[in-house]
């Protein structure tokens, strides 16, 4: 009975909040991006979850792990399937550097003082604690792409450039979060929590890629233009649910499967437009489940958990700010970027959201430290992040037409 | 087709590596849901391709695939694992009771009443008696039957008779979405399986009730069974045409997935009736089933017949009906119990001969009263043989109420319904071929009709 009514609940909230998470216009920047990131859902989750009304329990959300799987896969394709190397070649190769070494950056900021931290409280084990800081730190070091999102949909930004490198390192900065979730599991053994040997990451590297190619390369096979839309709908969702299912059967990750998946796909198949629509069409129903599950696994009964809260949002603000100062002082630019940039890029959720979840399936028992942190952290860096956008901004503002609150500007 | 043959292989070759490859995980020999989901859309999806390629159904294909890579063949999965799955079944099944209900035009049955009452009386009728008469001749060759004596066995040989009556609207329906089938023929034998449907739960009914007299002795004909089921009907029909008005609305008012609103909607009804039933048998002692597919049909009905959104209704449907009848068929196929089939099939296989002829013969005099159009009286037979989902439930129905012979008589008409299963489709769509109503038959048609102007 509890499953029917979490799954009436969930599809529910699913299908009414696809279609209005984006329309709210009458609230302030901060709030407005916690709705348009989907916070309040997670809070819908953490309502109906063990700490709340206990519907959605430990065992519920058992039963939702074939959906968690497929939904994964799915954000894995969606993610992947936009990455067409012929589009990224034609933005200049120092954006690619400048987020490279941010990413870089932020990572090891969080990482050290998150494993720091733990060792100083000594309340965790040794490997516990490395492996919670640098999963806190592969988290950290992406950028949701919300807040610039509602920025740029109120205002209007004169120099047009500082924006579209925010937009870039926002949008590419997930796959070093990717790549360094992929090097992470495939030099651990799932469940013991201790380092792999290389001839295992090497294993886990070929399954992987096993589990990522079969599937695309069956899509590029059975595609073509004259499918009705049914047929395309059975053969995507069927080879979404191959590659996450596969995925969980070898024991490796349906998020990196289907990003590598989405990759080829988007490089090979010249439908990847209809592919892409698709998935798109699915991500927000998709998302929103996802998050609803993600809240309900919020354990609040966590101690120490808010000193840890302030660590991360602390060092991530840090690693952030000295990463990307770091970045643009490697690099000579042709147009001015202010040394506190890193500060517009704090927006935290999307990706960050994806790694947890399927952390949280590979090891339970370890993810409730991190959706803690993460989670809180998330909150806070979607409330502040677009005032710190547009402080970033402050004197570049195009001063003839105003910082028009509340103006759509469709770019 | 050699990039399908490629894709197969491929499939194929994936399974077994995962089945065989050394994972990272210390799980236990279970297989993930997501992944056999997965296995059978991509499986079926390739072999419903070949079969069309042959001129046969997509969905025997998918049956096939199912048959073939489940739990008795081949093993890709196991029957524990099918049995997770069935859910999705019930959300099929209650699509496609929407599709069904909204297929039937209350302007084209009045059209064609007269060859549809007369079919759907003729071939009841002949059916039923000839598929009794069948087994009750044969009877001593059926061990279980030979200790009963002549009344028990006209008892249990009119079982076999009233289920062979039952047809399947979900494989018919997929038929005529496949083959994009418009025309008297088609809509004639929509709208006869659609009401075959609603009237054999009552035939049902009554024929066991009256068994009950003859098998139990000592027992009294049961009213009150008959008066229920009537009730539940009555109630089905009126939930259905309220759950109708709520879809009309939904259409009309609010913008929402249309596709993942109705499954939503259809797994609502199936868990509404199964906690309605359960919570009127604890607190008022009464047996009330509502039958969740009924009400489906109906309000599918309401959307067609009371409102200007039976089209939309229908265009909207059919988007995501595809993957809906490639998951319903592959699970019913690999649902297939190949050891109960091994067991009764020479007698099911007699039973599915007499019961074919049977249809043959009531239709042919059916349609001869009725003087029906010649694509009718001709081809009405093959849109008969169809048999699935129904009339499994009515054999649980039947186990449940003689446990001693129904244990023999469900062993038998499985192996009886499977062969329908495979056989009806095929019938269908050859039916719907030479009645020239498939959208091939008629491109065929106007091709020819150019031909013969240019020269």
């Amino acid at each position: 009975m509890k499953f029917l009514i979490a799954i009436i609940i969930i599809a529910g909230t699913a299908l009414i909040g696809s279609r209005i998470t984006f329309i709210r216009k009458q609230l302030g920047l901060g709030v407005k991006n916690i709705f348009f990131t989907g916070i309040e859902y997670i809070l819908l989750g953490l309502l109906l979850g063990g700490s709340g009304l206990k519907i959605l329990d430990t065992d519920t959300i058992r039963k939702f792990q074939p959906f968690l799987i497929f939904g994964l896969a799915w954000v894995g394709y969606l993610y992947g399937i936009q990455f067409e190397i012929k589009l990224v070649r034609t933005l200049p190769k120092k954006f690619f550097s400048i987020t490279a070494i941010q990413a870089i950056i932020t990572f090891v900021i969080v990482s050290l003082s998150m494993f720091t931290f733990f060792c100083l409280l000594s309340i965790i084990s040794f490997e516990k604690a490395i492996i919670i800081s640098i999963v806190l730190g592969i988290t950290a070091l992406s950028t949701a792409q919300s807040a610039l999102a509602i920025a740029n949909r109120n205002f209007k930004f004169k120099d047009q450039r500082l924006f579209d490198l925010l937009r870039y390192i926002a949008a590419v900065d997930g796959l070093f979060s990717m790549f360094f979730f992929s090097l992470f599991l495939a030099f651990t053994n799932p469940g013991t929590a201790t380092i792999a040997p290389l001839l295992s990451a090497l294993k886990w590297t070929g399954l992987t890629t096993f589990a990522a190619l079969i599937p695309a390369m069956i899509f590029l096979l059975m595609n073509k233009t004259g499918y009705k839309h049914g047929d395309f709908l059975l053969l995507l969702t069927g080879i979404i649910a191959f590659t996450g299912g596969m995925s969980w059967q070898l024991g490796i990750s349906p998020l990196i499967s289907g990003l590598i998946a989405g990759i080829f796909i988007a490089n090979t198949c010249k439908f990847r437009i209809r592919a892409l629509n698709f998935l798109s069409d699915g991500e927000k129903p998709i998302y929103i489940i996802m998050l609803i599950i993600l809240g309900a696994g919020w354990d609040l009964g966590q101690k120490m958990s808010m000193a840890a809260v302030l660590i991360f949002i602390v060092f991530r603000a840090a690693g952030k700010v000295m990463g990307n100062f770091a970045a643009v002082k490697s690099f000579r630019s042709a147009f001015r970027i202010p040394p506190g940039v890193g500060f517009s890029l704090l927006s935290q959720g999307g990706i960050s959201f994806g790694i947890i979840i399927n952390f949280n399936i590979l090891y339970p028992e370890l993810s409730t430290q991190i959706i803690y942190i993460i989670l809180i952290s998330t909150f806070f860096f979607e409330l502040i992040s677009p005032r710190l956008i547009l402080a970033s901004f402050q004197e570049r503002v195009n001063q003839t037409s105003g910082p028009l609150s509340g103006e759509y500007d469709e770019k | 087709m050699r990039n399908r043959l490629i894709t197969f292989i491929l499939i194929i070759l994936a399974m077994l590596v995962v089945f065989n490859a050394e994972t990272f995980l210390n799980s236990d020999d279970s297989i993930s849901p997501t992944l056999i989901i997965g296995f059978m859309l991509l499986s079926s999806f390739v072999v419903g391709f070949f079969f069309e390629k042959g001129g046969l159904p997509r969905i025997t294909g998918y049956i096939i695939s199912g048959l073939v890579f489940g739990p008795f063949i081949l093993k890709f999965y196991s029957l524990g694992s099918v049995e997770e799955l069935l859910f999705l079944n019930s959300l099929a099944l209650a699509f496609i009771a929407f599709n069904a209900g909204s297929e039937l035009k209350i302007k084209e049955i009045v059209h064609d009443i007269k060859p549809i009452l007369y079919l759907t009386l003729g071939v009841t009728i002949v059916v039923f008696s000839g598929v009794t008469a069948t087994v009750f001749f044969i009877s001593e060759l059926i061990p279980f039957m030979r200790p009963y004596p002549l009344p028990a066995k006209i008892a249990i040989a009119s079982i076999f008779g009233i289920i062979s009556v039952a047809r399947s609207p979900s494989s018919a329906i997929a038929i005529i979405n496949e083959t994009k089938a418009k025309g008297s023929y088609t809509s004639t034998i929509l709208s006869i399986t659609i009401i075959m449907d609603v009237l054999i739960i009552i035939l049902f009914a009554l024929v066991i009730s009256i068994n009950s007299l003859i098998m139990e002795p000592g027992s009294s004909f049961e009213f009150s069974f008959v008066f229920f089921l009537f009730l539940e009907i009555v109630i089905a029909f009126i939930l259905g045409f309220l759950l109708g008005k709520f879809i009309i609305f939904l259409i009309n008012r609010v913008k929402v997935e249309f596709s993942v609103v109705i499954i939503a909607l259809g797994f609502f009804v199936i868990k509404f009736t199964h906690f309605a039933g359960s919570f009127i048998s604890n607190n008022y002692e009464m047996n009330l089933h509502l039958e969740p597919l009924l009400i489906c049909m109906a309000a599918g009905f309401t959307v067609q017949n009371f409102s200007g959104y039976g089209d939309i209704f229908l265009k909207r449907m059919d988007k995501i009906s595809i993957p809906v009848y490639v998951a319903f068929f592959t699970i019913t196929g690999a649902s297939i119990n190949l050891n109960i089939l091994r067991a009764g099939w020479i007698l099911g296989l007699i039973i599915f001969i007499s019961r074919i002829s049977m249809i043959y013969l009531g239709s042919f005099f059916s349609t001869k009263a009725a003087r029906a159009e010649k694509k009718i009286r001709e081809n009405s037979w093959l849109g008969f043989i169809t048999q699935a989902g129904i009339s499994l439930g009515l054999l649980s129905e039947v186990v449940r109420r003689f446990p001693e012979a129904g244990i023999h008589i469900q062993a038998i008409l499985i192996a009886t319904i499977t062969l329908n299963q495979i056989i009806g489709p095929i019938g269908f769509k050859y039916g719907l071929h030479r009645a020239g109503e498939t959208f091939l038959s008629k491109k065929e048609r106007s091709e020819k009709g150019n031909k013969s102007e240019n020269t």
